[in-house]
């Protein structure tokens, strides 16, 4: 715990390098991808987490943020010929703002209509971008013309997307990290555990719920973009997709929320999952979901708190020594 | 007992990986390959993206079937090149995320040369994209959005027509023969467009609403609603008020069904009235409908009820699909990847490898003239990898069936128009 | 003006449909608190009761929906033994999730069974219509319709004239007070778990003759359901009617007057904007929305 020389500082440390070193032998280009997917989803249900996990605004509609972003980057790549570096700033006003519009209204619904609520955003958004043609091109998406160069953020190869993304996710655990740290999260926890209790104590709630909220949807902008970049093709069903919003949180239920690596716990197992599962058991169309959905009933019953929280308990229980990340995560199954 | 639960959804989650590890390593030899173990010579295997699960299951496994179909005749027959057999490796590709990850899946991890695809344009934007920057041959036997092939790409073909040549399809039976048919001139017909409004719909209605401006029909409304709608009655009423002579509709299977409904309820009786494939032309949307679906004519891929000395093989074909899964085929689009995927094997044989630059290469130069497929359809790509030769047909529901009614080489009756009111359907 | 009727008289049918779909998650919302996001596929196994019923023994959807009402309450049953119970104590987040994998789980299990095709029935009145003047109006919708009114009044009685409603009205208000007066809370919920899914149930029976069924149909239904009884007022059976009939009106006003393309939106709006100025629901007594019970 003292410092940079803790045992865990130095297993961070290890894998951190090792993170940095696995382009160099990683050449199978499948395997790039699921990297890379894996980097991206941690990064995105991250940023989900901060909102959700910390702040304890359970939102549904988290595509939202992620699909302004990448449709304000590319609109002025494509349109206006900006570089999507640049266009990065923009996304970040642009769904910084969104989400303050959205939550300024939104945050005074407790609990499951909240929630209910970020679905009816999320939606209304969908249905405006399929919409409004002139600006979008609705349905049809935008392709964006593949030219490759450090300006447009656009690579023939795999290893420079798995460098952004890295640092992309580096920035969100970074950031989670000072909130974990802070009094900021605490004030987070507190509105989380009991929203009454916290406005009592005198924190100003629906300010804090609001830093929770820019902060989050700003991050899911940035990974808007890198979507928008690596994937070259962008249409309102799959950005504005509450399907994909339930995805992102998922990964964060699984691995653990109001953790700080709960989010990339839940990416590495549950990314390569999907991927495997598309194309196991392909001689029943369907038996690949319905597996993945009894197995999603059982797990999340069983295990609410998620991997993480469950691990650490578990080994703490057997009296190891493990320091944990965990500020009352372990709490959030008893909150009603 | 909270804590023996959790430790065993551990476990749970962790046996799941294992477990779909070794399915996924089974499925190879389950997918398509029953026949691989006779002949004893090499198999060749083909990656093969469809949507099997979600909203699109049901027209991504029908095209699935055509292709498979046509890889069981051919290993049948002996394979191709001297005996080898051909294997096709299912990946399920529910959205454009999926297409693009399995994309890569196919083309590194099992270390194949050549996918077919897809029936939605979404996917296959996005895994001909993949397919195109790891120089591995994609070929489109189903998706009709233009920009597919508009993008010029090296590996991409496509055999099947794209949405503009649907609509020119659409117009240039328009033009033709419906002003005889009304007794109008051609400039005073009211045309309605209605579309659902996501990639299908908005763009075969974008170029149907181009030509028909080309042409200086008279458009009178354009409506889109959205293809999960419960309800359509505003739709009809907003139809109703315009008082259309033609009503050509993009939609799928759902809104299809449920536009002719509420039509039906709403009394709203149109001269004319044009699906574009899709929906309109599958055959639960008769057997939701049944009689009252009688008259409805469709721009689509070809339908069984045609001109067989224009179309040699499509018997041998519908009699396969009936032998293998039991019923008659449920749309075109069984055949239409049926018919590109044996114009594909044929180009494998020649070729005798999956090398994919030795098959673009015999793609380009590869010719077959209209009326020798089992659509009907020559082949000739384009620079750009498309097909020129495809078009859409005009047919039109008869007491159950779909029978091609345009263009005449493979018609096998006239157009009835104009169609009865909904009391008189029969 | 028959025009405008036309649409008035559209719009109040559908609503009819959409009342009789939100009424039984509005007990279940109301009731067992939580959101079920299942509730589509309940329907769309209803759907698909009443299309085997009828095409392997010919039975008519209205007559045998007595028959798939029933399988549908012991589906609930078991659905909230096994499932939903063992997590009651739980946060809201486990709920979500939870009913999300059933949805998952039974929409493919759908079509795993019976594939993806879609299948319908063919009956007479199908497609019969009354004809007013120039409007027309459908007669299974209006069927539908009326029966979503005697469901309403039906449930609104049981609730609050019954001894067993009575009780189901105590735990939606205040279960530990409840539990005091000697309720079983836990025997409570199941019924009201059951409940709910025999009413989706019966709205199964009656929108096969209209609609057709699919392993995904369920995913069109069920977030106007959500919609539809939060903007009614949670667990207000009589709210859930009316919120149904308001959404039918303000989708088919809005798909005439604004673009059919974005009357999906406008429902989505309202219903943003019932939730921040009246969370409880616009038929309910105007408590905050978590503290409605069934009045």
């Amino acid at each position: 715990m003292r410092g940079l020389l803790s045992k865990k500082s130095i297993f961070l440390f290890i894998l951190l390098i090792a993170a940095f070193a696995l382009p160099n032998f990683l050449k199978n280009k499948f395997y790039m991808n699921i990297v890379i997917m894996v980097i991206f989803y941690a990064a995105l249900s991250g940023s989900w987490n901060i909102l959700a996990g910390y702040a304890g605004q359970l939102s549904l509609g988290h595509s939202i943020f992620f699909g302004l972003g990448a449709y304000t980057s590319t609109l002025l790549l494509v349109k206006m010929g900006v570089s999507p570096w640049l266009g990065i700033i923009a996304a970040l006003i642009m769904s910084m703002a969104v989400g303050a519009l959205i939550g300024y209204p939104a945050f005074r619904l407790k609990g499951p209509f909240f929630t209910l609520a970020t679905l009816a955003f999320s939606e209304v958004i969908r249905y405006i971008a399929s919409f409004w043609k002139e600006l979008t091109n609705g349905a049809m998406g935008i392709n964006i013309p593949f030219k490759p160069g450090l300006a447009t953020m656009m690579f023939r190869t795999k290893e420079p997307y798995y460098f952004i993304a890295l640092g992309m996710l580096l920035l969100i655990i970074l950031i989670t990290f000072f909130i974990d740290r802070s009094k900021m999260g605490s004030y987070f926890i507190a509105i989380r555990e009991n929203e009454d209790a916290a406005e009592v104590l005198g924190i100003p709630i629906t300010r804090y719920k609001m830093y929770s909220m820019l902060i989050s949807s700003g991050l899911a902008a940035l990974t808007g973009v890198f979507y928008a970049q690596y994937i070259l093709f962008i249409e309102p069903e799959a950005v504005f997709n509450i399907n994909f919003s339930s995805q992102i949180a998922l990964m964060s239920i699984i691995g653990g929320m109001g953790t700080i690596f709960g989010p990339i716990v839940g990416a590495v197992l549950l990314v390569p999952l999907n991927e495997i599962m598309r194309s196991a058991f392909s001689s029943l169309n369907g038996l690949n979901f319905f597996i993945y959905g009894i197995v999603l009933i059982i797990v999340v019953s069983w295990m609410p708190n998620g991997i993480l929280p469950t691990i650490t308990n578990q080994v703490k229980k057997r009296g190891l020594k493990v320091s944990t990340d965990r500020k009352g995560a372990g709490k959030i199954d008893t909150a009603n | 007992m909270r804590k023996v639960k959790s430790v065993l959804a551990l476990v749970l989650v962790i046996m799941l990986v294992f477990l779909s590890g070794c399915g996924s390593g089974g499925s190879q030899s389950a997918s398509g390959g029953s026949q691989s173990a006779s002949g004893g010579g090499e198999t060749l295997k083909i990656g093969a993206i469809y949507p099997f699960t979600g909203g699109a299951a049901l027209l991504g496994d029908e095209s699935f079937r055509g292709a498979e179909l046509a890889v069981k005749l051919r290993n049948q027959k002996g394979g191709v090149a001297g005996g080898k057999k051909i294997e096709l490796s299912k990946a399920d590709s529910p959205d454009a995320n999926a297409a693009q990850s399995q994309a890569n899946r196919l083309i590194s991890q099992e270390n194949i040369q050549l996918i077919i695809g897809s029936y939605s344009s979404a996917l296959s934007m996005a895994a001909s994209e993949v397919a195109e920057r790891n120089g591995v041959v994609y070929w489109e036997l189903g998706a009709i959005s233009d920009p597919i092939t508009d993008r010029g790409y090296k590996y991409v073909f496509r055999t099947n027509p794209t949405s503009s040549q649907f609509a020119q399809s659409e117009i240039g039976f328009i033009k033709e023969v419906v002003p005889a048919k009304l007794g109008k001139n051609l400039t005073d017909l009211k045309i309605a467009l209605v579309h659902e409004d996501s990639l299908y719909g908005t763009t075969v209605a974008g170029f149907i609403e181009k030509y028909a401006k080309e042409e200086k029909l008279n458009v009178v409304t354009n409506q889109a609603y959205n293809m999960n709608s419960v309800d359509l009655s505003s739709v009809i009423l907003n139809l109703k008020k315009a008082q259309p002579d033609v009503v050509i509709a993009v939609s799928y299977l759902n809104d299809a069904i449920l536009l002719t409904r509420q039509s039906k309820e709403l009394g709203f009786d149109v001269p004319v009235f044009i699906g574009s494939g899709g929906g309109h032309t599958m055959t639960d949307f008769q057997k939701a409908l049944g009689a009252d679906a009688n008259g409805i004519l469709n721009a689509d891929f070809p339908q069984y009820e045609i001109n067989k000395s224009f179309t040699p093989g499509l018997d041998e074909f519908v009699k396969l699909y009936q032998d293998t899964y039991g019923t008659a085929p449920r749309s075109g689009h069984s055949v239409t990847n049926f018919m590109g995927m044996n114009v594909l094997l044929n180009i494998i044989d020649q070729v005798g490898s999956l090398d994919p630059d030795k098959i673009q290469a015999a793609a380009r130069s590869y010719k077959l003239e209209p009326g020798k497929s089992e659509t009907g359809w020559g082949v000739e790509f384009n620079d750009k990898g498309q097909n020129k030769l495809g078009k859409a047909y005009v047919t039109q529901w008869t007491d159950g069936k779909l029978v091609t009614v345009w263009p005449k080489e493979a018609a096998v009756q006239e157009p009835k128009l104009p169609l009865l009111k909904w009391s008189e359907r029969k | 003006m028959g025009e405008i009727i036309q649409v008035l008289i559209s719009g109040i049918l559908v609503g009819g449909i959409y009342a009789l779909i939100s009424m039984g998650l509005n007990l279940i919302l109301g009731v067992v608190r939580i959101i079920n996001f299942a509730h589509g596929e309940f329907l769309m196994l209803a759907m698909y009761l009443s299309f085997f019923l009828y095409s392997v023994w010919g039975l008519d959807p209205y007559v045998s929906a007595l028959l798939v009402v029933l399988i549908l309450f012991v589906f609930g049953l078991f659905i909230q033994r096994i499932i939903i119970q063992p997590i009651l104590n739980t946060s809201a987040t486990v709920k979500i999730f939870v009913t999300l994998g059933l949805s998952i789980a039974l929409q493919n299990f759908a079509l795993m069974l019976w594939r993806a095709d879609f299948r319908s029935v063919h009956t007479a009145y199908q497609t019969a219509v009354i004809n007013v003047g120039t409007v027309a109006v459908s007669i299974p919708r209006l069927i539908a319709f009326i029966v979503a009114i005697i469901v309403a009044l039906g449930m609104y009685l049981f609730l609050n004239k019954t001894l067993v409603g009575k009780a189901i009205r105590a735990v939606a208000m205040e279960k530990r007070a409840a539990a005091l007066m000697g309720i079983n809370v836990k025997r409570i919920y199941l019924l009201a778990f059951a409940i709910g899914s025999a009413i989706v149930g019966l709205a199964g029976a009656l929108l096969i003759p209209i609609y057709y069924v699919f392993p995904t149909v369920g995913t069109l239904f069920v977030l106007i359901s959500f919609v539809v009884v939060v903007l009614g007022g949670m667990g207000s059976m009589l709210g859930a009617f009316l919120g149904g009939i308001i959404i039918g009106l303000v989708e088919a006003i809005a798909g005439v007057v604004i673009a059919p393309g974005l009357k999906e939106a406008v429902y989505f709006i309202i219903f943003i904007l019932v939730l921040l100025f009246r969370p409880s629901g616009l038929f309910s007594l105007g408590k905050g929305s978590e503290e409605v019970g069934l009045k």
